[in-house]
Formats: structure tokens, sequence, C-alpha cells
């Protein structure tokens, strides 16, 4: 973005013709333009694992050129002068994930594997990826290449990072989301240009994101190297901790971490846990080297109450019903309970074993979400808190009408309009979920498949939400094989859209986004 | 002397004795009918007696009921649905009825009968007394007339419930007692809703006595002419509407149809013979348009899937939408052997509702209404941040606050629903009930929508009798719960409602 980034003054007047359309499609598709020529040269590292491996590097080395140039082709078509703006931000922020998993599910229909061998199969696994989300339609990840799985990792790593920008850059300053306070928003004056302000926050973020992930790595190959646990390689170190940072939850184990030791499990429970928290407040507490941030949180401490409330009554339920004993049992609630309100996806055990009771409130947990400004995704625990709030002050409105009251949240007043958006978020993020479960069952019924209403549930919410496993077929040592293509693209827009949070999207879909 | 309390309990139970004393004498009507058919009269006049004691006793205890303000109205509409159910349940208990025997059981018909509700723990409806049938219609009929009031003069005034904007709101002072706008009101209401069910009553005998239906009985006509302006339910036939004609259900169909209009509206076009605000009314549109919708819907897929054919999967896609939609919870066909699709779609229509001011429950269509327009005007804001627009009713701007309230009814509602289905689902699986897991959300959705019947064990062939007694329970609340449009109760759990 090497243009001069302006507020929008007034109508953009082109050899003299005023611009018909409220939305510079220019300046958005040129933005969308860079990101994807700068994604594709991530491809260069799977293709160097291929070489490493005796595996054939082709599949990335193409998909890097036709990423490459069609980035380029899009830059020159766009090219002159443009704007860009909030409006431009909407339509960059929906189409740049559209694209980029394009280029990611290259690699995956050009290697010879017949897993991810369809183009909507493979589609599928790059946005899964790409959105952090970790459900997969790969039912045996052992016979995939080894720089494959080190790609869909990688992908997942990579959207991490651009969901931190997201969150806490990109959609704020749009008044989507649910954090438009910012305890950490620089002061300055509010024309500063859009682009700037984002990478000043991107740039510290990425540190942060950067540097725990080295930390989990670091950790990992310790445990595997002093004979804590036996899987554990650099190889698996790394894989995995690309994939627990950005709470995405692929795993390079057909029966993801349960085929790990009871040390890595604790050790990727805990790492979730932080992966779930608020990045402004890390980066503060990292700052200012104290605690106090944390502490004073009001999201921070509902986040980890419902954690630690779940991971109870799971633990209790577990034991009860002699699934598990003792510290296992412990474990294997604790994780994951974390691993879905995280959003990461990760399993432990195969709950789709457990009880009902247990099944029912994982279900429930995938409605709670992480903490905004992570890269967990979700309603976001911080939303629910404010709801909680909205509907308290509602109820004693109704007994004293001519009460006025503000709904605050760490001390500080939130403005009506955020409690609005908030509301609204829940409303669509509700009605998405029906209507994309109600489909799946229709669809079910169509091909024959058997899905139960839980599973269809649980295959609606997990994408939407971005978290991975569902139950039934599509359980944690599943796969969403089964799913018809119809199913398949539901849940393709289920996760887009969730990744999204939901009003980028459907602000398209408004005539007022594109009158001038 | 000031009370303790914010709120005045004593002369709140004080209403809640003046109503129970207006419901006893209903009880009447099943005493003649017992007399008549040569039954024993004696439950009805053992709950007669028992009714008026326990009303005069609460007056006594609320001294007239004269500080009958906000707080009060939201003590005595929940107790009032506390208390009539528990009136209704005495003679069905005492009565000596297998089907009925057990209290929590009785109970649930009660109040599926004073909710509108619809759905039964009774199998062989055709088992029982003829008496104890029209008090079981009868309840649903009281009920109904009890809701639309609770719906157009009570409510507003407690500021719940999506029509703060009436058209038919008199003015006055906001410290009139509750209790003279409710008899103003109620005698509007009584007009249609008595001419309602003596029209639905005749047209139906008139079915009978032509022989165009031959299973309708003037028994029949009544009984669920009683049920259906209520958009209640209850039904004297076992398998429901199955056992009647093509006429009656199309009949039907309309009776449906227009009980879950507006009574405010359905007031001005009857009575006052203005029918042009009528017509123009959005939510009425918005209400034909989702029945119609749902109808054909439901209709095509029972076409394509070749469950009924030709007229017969119109008809039957028409009723049950209708039936569903505006919580009356007939079946003429049993929805229970239809597709995936079409029970998905059946469960979405518990979630609709008729609309707001008659007996219909759920959520109302005023609501979704509003809030479709509450997300659109926030969409256009976040594209146009300094974008003011008002949210718009028939062309009235609606108070912020109405928004409000609504989204947090909505919020209120999808919660209570899905602790519910979780719930059942939980306990049937403790209970080694077998419940489908979409069986368990139908019946919460059922229940707390005040549709009626649900799917599988609770099929509309078949009834609520298996699940456990704390399941029983819970349904009991949600119906009570959604009967009373929620907030009015969870009010009540707060600790605001109590303090001065």
């Amino acid at each position: 973005m090497t243009r001069a980034l302006l507020h929008r003054q007034g109508p953009l007047r082109r050899r003299g013709r005023r611009v018909r359309l409220g939305v510079d499609l220019r300046g958005a598709f040129s933005v969308v333009a860079t990101f994807v020529k700068w994604f594709s040269l991530a491809l260069a590292v799977p293709a160097l694992v291929a070489l490493g491996y005796g595996e054939p590097p082709w599949p990335f080395l193409v998909a890097l050129g036709a990423g490459w140039a069609g980035g380029f082709v899009l830059e020159r078509a766009t090219a002159g002068p443009s704007l860009f703006g909030p409006r431009e931000a909407f339509l960059v922020v929906s189409v740049t994930w559209l694209l980029v998993a394009l280029v990611s599910a290259l690699p995956f229909v050009l290697a010879d594997e017949p897993q991810l061998a369809r183009p909507l199969d493979a589609y599928f696994e790059a946005m899964s990826g790409l959105t952090t989300t970790g459900s997969s339609v790969v039912v045996d990840v052992s016979e995939l290449d080894r720089s494959l799985v080190l790609w869909r990792q990688l992908t997942q790593w990579l959207g991490g990072m651009g969901i931190i920008v997201l969150a806490l850059a990109v959609l704020p300053r749009l008044r989507v989301g649910g954090r438009q306070l910012l305890e950490h928003e620089l002061p300055g004056p509010e024309f500063d240009p859009l682009a700037s302000r984002i990478r000043d926050t991107a740039r510290r973020l990425w540190l942060l994101y950067v540097a725990l992930t080295a930390l989990l790595v670091a950790v990992l190959c310790v445990v595997g190297w002093v004979g804590l646990d036996d899987e554990m390689s650099p190889f698996e170190a790394v894989a995995h901790a690309f994939t627990t940072m950005p709470t995405g939850g692929f795993s390079t184990r057909v029966r993801s971490l349960e085929e790990f030791g009871a040390v890595t499990q604790w050790v990727v429970t805990a790492f979730m846990l932080v992966a779930g928290v608020n990045f402004a407040l890390l980066y503060r507490a990292a700052l200012h080297r104290s605690g106090r941030p944390f502490l004073r949180d009001e999201e921070l401490r509902v986040y980890l109450t419902v954690a630690a409330v779940a991971a109870v009554v799971l633990a209790v339920e577990l034991w009860a019903e002699g699934l598990a004993r003792g510290e296992a049992a412990v474990r294997h609630a604790l994780f994951q309970t974390v691993s879905i309100t995280t959003t990461t996806g990760f399993a432990s055990a195969d709950f789709n074993e457990w009880t009902l009771l247990g099944a029912v409130l994982l279900v429930a947990l995938m409605f709670a979400g992480g903490s905004a400004g992570s890269t967990a995704g979700g309603v976001k625990i911080v939303r629910h808190l404010l709801m909680a709030k909205i509907l308290r002050r509602e109820l004693a409105q109704t007994v004293h009408p001519e009460l006025v009251q503000r709904v605050r949240l760490n001390g500080r007043a939130v403005d009506e309009k955020t409690l609005r958006a908030v509301l609204s978020f829940t409303l669509l993020y509700a009605g998405i979920f029906a209507v994309g479960a109600l489909l799946l069952v229709a669809d079910a019924a169509r091909v024959d498949l058997d899905l139960g209403a839980l599973d269809a549930i649980a295959a609606a919410a997990t994408t939407l939400g971005n978290i991975g496993p569902a139950f039934g077929p599509a359980g944690p040592m599943g796969s969403f094989e089964p799913f018809s293509d119809v199913s398949t693209t539901i849940l393709i827009g289920l996760m887009w859209l969730g990744r999204l949070e939901i009003v980028p999207v459907v602000v398209l879909l408004t005539r007022s986004y594109w009158r001038g | 002397m000031r009370p303790a309390l914010g709120v005045d309990v004593r002369g709140a139970l004080g209403v809640v004795g003046i109503l129970l004393r207006w419901l006893s004498p209903a009880l009447l009507v099943p005493t003649v009918v017992a007399l008549a058919y040569g039954e024993p009269p004696w439950p009805f006049l053992a709950a007669l007696a028992i009714g008026l004691a326990v009303a005069f006793g609460l007056e006594r205890l609320g001294g007239g009921g004269r500080r009958t303000g906000q707080r009060e109205g939201f003590l005595v509409i929940s107790l009032m649905w506390v208390a009539a159910p528990a009136l209704g349940a005495l003679p069905l208990l005492l009565a000596g009825e297998a089907q009925l025997a057990r209290p929590v059981d009785a109970y649930f018909e009660a109040m599926s009968g004073f909710t509108a509700t619809g759905a039964t723990v009774v199998p062989d409806v055709e088992a029982l007394e003829r008496s104890l049938l029209v008090w079981r219609q009868l309840t649903q009929w009281l009920g109904g007339l009890g809701i639309i009031v609770l719906a157009l003069a009570v409510l507003p005034r407690l500021r719940v419930g999506g029509r703060q904007i009436f058209e038919s709101e008199l003015p006055g002072p906001e410290l009139d007692p509750i209790v003279a706008r409710i008899g103003e009101t109620a005698r509007r209401v009584a007009i249609v809703y008595v001419g309602l069910t003596v029209t639905t009553a005749a047209l139906l005998g008139l079915l009978a006595w032509t022989n165009l239906d031959a299973s309708m009985t003037a028994f029949d006509a009544i009984g669920h002419a009683l049920t259906s302006v209520p958009t209640g339910g209850f039904s004297t036939r076992n398998e429901s509407f199955l056992e009647f004609g093509a006429a009656t259900q199309w009949l039907l169909v309309a009776v449906m149809a227009v009980a879950g209009i507006n009574y405010a509206l359905l007031y001005r076009a009857f009575v006052r013979r203005s029918p042009s605000p009528v017509t123009n009314d959005e939510e009425l549109r918005f209400y034909g348009a989702l029945l119609v919708f749902g109808s054909v819907v439901l209709s095509l897929e029972l076409l394509a899937s070749g469950i009924h054919a030709g007229e017969e999967a119109i008809r039957h896609g028409a009723f049950q939408a209708v039936a569903i939609m505006t919580g009356t919870g007939y079946a003429s066909s049993d929805f229970d052997l239809w597709t995936p699709l079409a029970a998905v779609t059946l469960v979405g229509l518990m979630f609709v509702g008729g609309s707001a001011g008659s007996t219909t429950g759920s959520v109302k269509v005023v609501r979704h209404l509003l809030m479709a327009k509450i997300l659109r005007r926030e969409l256009q804001q976040t594209v146009h941040p300094e974008l003011v627009s008002r949210v718009r009713f028939n062309r009235r701007v609606v108070d912020e606050r109405i928004l409000r309230s609504v989204t947090s009814f909505v919020l209120l509602y999808v919660g209570i629903f899905a602790l519910g289905a979780f719930f059942l689902a939980i306990d049937a699986s403790r209970a080694d009930i077998e419940l489908a897991q979409f069986d368990a959300i139908a019946a919460a959705a059922a229940t707390l929508g005040n549709v009626g019947p649900g799917f599988g064990i609770a099929g509309p062939t078949a009834t609520y009798e298996p699940f456990s007694d704390l399941s029983t329970i819970v349904m009991t609340g949600l119906m009570w719960l959604g009967r009373l449009e929620v907030i009015p109760v969870v009010v009540l759990a707060t600790r605001s409602f109590w303090r001065t």
C-alpha cells in the first residue's frame, strides 16, 4: 500500500464523471490484491519442507506462482487513484478471506492426495484453516504428505495473525465487534488515516503472537526431549504450536491430542487458555510487567469462571459415569472445556462417546466463545456479559420506568450504540445458526445421511463459532467428509460468516452500502 | 401504613381473590352438563365451593385491592395463572378419572387449558366423561378471554409486549387502578370473542346437521368452537381433526387464522365497521404473509414427498401451518410422519406466533417485524455511522424503550427455551424415556410457545403422558412463562421488584 490513504472528502470525480457506487471498488480490490500477493509467499515454507522430506514441492510452487500472479494482475488492474475508507474495508475483509482461501486450497487440489482431490473439499479445508476453525474433511491425516500437513497447520497460524488484526484493529474502527472501547487505543487525532493505525496495532500484537508461539514450541520440544512424552517431536511441537495459538485445532494426528501424553495435554490446555485472552490485555500486562490488567478486567473474570464451572460439572459427570477417574477426569474435562470455549477444537478424548449431559454442555459452550480481542471465535464473552447487563437494566426499568441507567463495563459507561450492535449481532448469529442447522437437517435427509438433531446443531454451531469438531459422524475423531456438497458449501459459508463477525458480510447485502 | 415491601402483596392477593370469585361460577356449566348426562356433578360443585371460599378468603386478606399499581399488576397476573389452573385441576382430580388421577398431571392439563396451550397427558380423551370434557374445553375458552384482556389491557400498562402503542389505548392518568381499565377492555373484547365462538359453533353445527361431515356432532361443534377461538387446541377426539372431513378442516383454517388477529383490529373491523386501518396494519400483513409462506412450504413438501396428493396436500399444509403458527395445535394429519424438512419448518413456526393482542402465544409477529426493522437500522448505521433514524410501525415512531424490551424479550425467550430443551433431553435420558433430541426441542418450543403438540412421544396423535414428573413440572412452568410473556415472571425474581 504505497498510495496515500485519505478519508472520504466528497464524491470521487474521475474524468469529470461522478462515481455512482457508494464504495470505491478499485480501492478495495487493490488492497485485496496486495494481501493475496503477499500471502502467497507463505507457500514457500511448505515448499521447503517438501524438499526437506523428499516430497513433491511443485503444488506449493504452482500455487505460489498463481497467487502472486493473480494478485499482481489485480493490482495492475486496480492501479490508479482511489479511496480507502470504512466502506471499502468491509469489502476488503469479506473478499480477502474468500480469495486467500482459494490460493490456500490450490496445493490441496494439485497434490496427488485423494482425500483432498475435490475442489470443494479442498476449499473447505482451506477455509477451515484460515478461519482457524479446525473442521476437516480428511478422514486419515496420517496419510497426507508432511508438507501438506504443515501447510494445513500454517494456514491456521496465518489465519490467526489475520484475525488479530481484524478483531483488534479493523473491526472496532468499523464499529463492529464487541470491544469498541479498547483500553489500548492510542491517543491521537481522529483523522489519522485508517491504514497506518491498523499497521501500528497489528505490529505490536503480531510480536506477542509470534513470541507466544515460539514459547509453546520451546516448551513442547523440551517435553519431548526430556522424555515426558514419547510422541512429541520438534515437528509435532511446531505443528501444534501453529494451531494452538490461533485457537485453530488442526492436528497432525487422527485422534487429535488423545495420541499425546498427559503432560502435553496440560501444556496445551494452558496455552489454549492464554490464546483465548484478549491480546490487548496480554500486551498491556507484558508491557507493564504486572498482572493488574488481568484482575480488573470483567470479561476475563467471566471467561475464567465459565471455563472453571463447566470443567467442574464435566469432571463430575465423567467420574460419576465411570468414563474417567481421578486426574484423567479433571484433565479431560478441563481440556475439552477450554478447547471448546476458546474455540480451538483439539480433543484429548472422544467426547462423542460421553453422556448426553456432557454433549449438551459442550454444545452450549460452543455458543460462549472466547474473549474479544483474541483469536477465538464464537459470540465472545464480552457480548454475553453486556447482554446480561442489558437484561438486568431492562428488568430494573420495567419495575422503575423512570429510571435512567447506563451499562458499565470495567467501570466505563458503554455507548448505547455499542449495546445495540451487540444485541443485533446476537440476533443475527442466532438466526444464521438456526437457518444453518435447519438446512443441514433438510439436506441430510435428502442424501440419506444419518444426522441427528444434536449433530446438526453441533455442526452448525461449531462452524459458525469456528470451533472445529461436532458430534455424530463429524465428531472429534471423525470428519466432515460424509456431508453432501450442498452441506459442505453451507458449512463453508458459516465458517466465513462467523470469523468475520457476520456484520461485514451482511452489510454487503444492504442497499445503503452500495449507494452513493 | 406503608408496606415494608415495595409491593402490596396483600392487595395483589385481594385482586386474585376477586378474579377467582368471577371465575369459579364457570364450574356451574359442567355441573349442568353432568346432570344432563347423568354423570356425578359433585366434583364440580366441590371445586366451586373451594374456589369461592378461597376467593373470599383472599379478598378479606387484601382488603379491597385499592393499591393496585404496576408492581402489584405483575404479581397479580403471575399468581392468577397459578391459581386458575389450580382451580381447574380440582374437578379433574376429584372426578376419580384414572388418566388424571395424579396432581402433577391434573395441574399440567389445567395449565394447558388456561394458557390455551393444548398439550395433554390424556391418551384416551374419548373415555373421559362428558362433563369433564366440557370443563376441559371451557378452561381454554376462559383462559383465552383472560389472555386477550391481558394482552390488550394489562401488559401494555406494565410496558410488556410488543404493542405498547395501541390504537385502542384509552387516554387517562397513569394512576388509575388497573382493575377499572380491565372492565372496559374486557367488555369490548368479549363482544368479538363471544361472537367468534358462536359463529364457529354455528358453522360447525351446520356442517354436522347437513351431514357434510358425518363424524361431527353438536357436542363436537361446541367443544371445538370453545378451543379454536382461543387458539387452544384441546379436542374432544383422540385423533384431533384427523377424524373430521375436508370441509371442517378448511373451516378451521379460516377460524384459526382469524383467531390469530389482534382483537383491537377485529373490534374495529366488525363492531365499528371501519376496515381500512385494519388492512393497512403492518403486523396483520406480515402475519398473513407468514401464514401463506408456511402453508406453501409445507404443501410443497407434502406434494414432493408424496405423503399427500393434490387438494389434500394443500389442505394439510395450510391447516398445520396455521394451527402451529397461531399456537392452536390441532392436527389434521399425523405430522410426526412427515419429512424432516416439514418437521423443522413446523418447529420454526412454533417460534413465530400470531399477532399481539390475540390469544396466540410465542414471540408474536409484531416482535419479529420490529426486530427486522431494528436489524435493518443497525446495518444502515454501520454503513452510515452518523445516521439517526427512528424505527416506525404503522407510520408511528416506536419508542426506543419498546425496541429494547422487544430485544430483551427475544433473548430471554430463546434462553429459556434452550434451557428447557436441554433439561428435557437430559431428564429423559436419566428416566430412560426414549426422547429424541429433536423431540425435546419440539416439546420445549411447543410448551413455551403455548402451541400444544410436539413430535415423537409427545406427537400429535400421542400425549405428554410418558414424561417424568420432573419434566412435566418443568413444562408446566414453561407454559406459564410463555403465556405471561416471560418478563412479568422474571421481574418477580429481581431484587428491585421487592424493594421500595
